[in-house]
């Protein structure tokens, strides 16, 4: 087993020193690939019918040259391999989950998205006629805030995510954006929510409370 | 048009809401701090700095909390003389 020097090393290093770390490190990244796709793929149910291993060896590739690309970066806060593992991982999951959207037109869902208001299922357990009065309040300021205080991809991103249950990366991907870019739409719109939420008097916990207890 | 909404749904949505903080790490910051994240949770740190950063986002982002998740089982799957 290496060190992270002697991994950093011989990766540095040319000739048959760095192409028998590569081939080892290879070796590694499709094993993590593999891991993750087989998880991403149990999960995705029916609609996980792909072939891992041909996708494993893609996104192994691909890993070793963003390895190799971001070596400098590599601070030796961890072993090397698990730093090493985080890249293969993250493509694996980004192409798992595109393979088992790619059936699914997030044009038509999107717009669907975008367009339908949300209607709360009501539980006929719920009595206490002050208490549904609070928790109707506190609902019209959700639904009022989601509907004219959101920017459109905010609100398409908003029901996408949290209703559809679409992976954050196939936003990215469908809107040619970034993680980070979309996970700060998410955040704002949240953040929005709450501060409303608390502007007109309810503490996002209590509203929690009233519906959670809902169900 | 109206659509019928699960009111866990709703509780999911309120959870993440309730929790949202004016200024949140960033997706790139989270990869930055996967793997010694990981190692950390794994050595059961649970009050190291990195893995508070970590855990706030994780909550939040369900992609990068199952790329720590696929990791952390990822090293638990391997012998312990990995290197």
């Amino acid at each position: 087993m290496r060190t992270n020097d002697e991994w950093i090393r011989a990766l540095g290093e040319r000739g048959e020193t760095q192409g028998a770390a590569l081939h080892e490190l290879r070796v590694l990244l499709v094993r993590a690939a593999r891991f993750a796709l087989q998880r991403g793929q149990s999960r995705a149910g029916r609609r996980g019918a792909f072939d891992v291993d041909q996708l494993a060896e893609d996104c192994a590739q691909n890993a070793l040259v963003a390895i190799l690309d971001r070596l400098p970066d590599f601070r030796g806060d961890s072993r090397f391999t698990t730093w090493a593992y985080k890249f293969a991982i993250n493509m694996a999951l980004v192409a798992g989950r595109r393979e088992a959207w790619k059936p699914v037109s997030l044009d038509a869902l999107l717009e669907q998205a975008g367009a339908s208001t949300w209607r709360l299922e009501t539980d006929a357990r719920s009595v206490d006629p002050e208490q549904a009065a609070r928790r109707g309040e506190a609902w019209k300021v959700i639904q009022e805030t989601i509907e004219t205080e959101l920017s459109e991809r905010q609100r398409q991103a908003l029901k996408a995510i949290v209703v559809d249950e679409v992976p954050l990366d196939e936003l990215v991907r469908h809107w040619g954006s970034s993680r980070n870019a979309v996970y700060k739409l998410l955040h704002d719109a949240r953040w929005k929510l709450k501060t409303r939420l608390e502007a007109r008097g309810f503490a996002p916990s209590e509203v929690l409370g009233m519906f959670g207890g809902a169900r | 048009m109206e659509r019928s909404v699960d009111p866990r749904v709703i509780e999911r949505l309120l959870r993440d809401v309730s929790e949202t903080e004016a200024e949140e790490i960033s997706c790139s910051e989270c990869f930055d701090l996967l793997s010694p994240g990981v190692e950390l949770d794994l050595a059961g740190a649970i009050d190291a700095p990195i893995l508070i950063r970590l855990a706030h986002h994780l909550r939040q982002c369900g992609v990068c909390r199952d790329e720590f998740e696929t990791l952390r089982d990822l090293l638990r799957s391997e012998p312990d003389d990995r290197t």
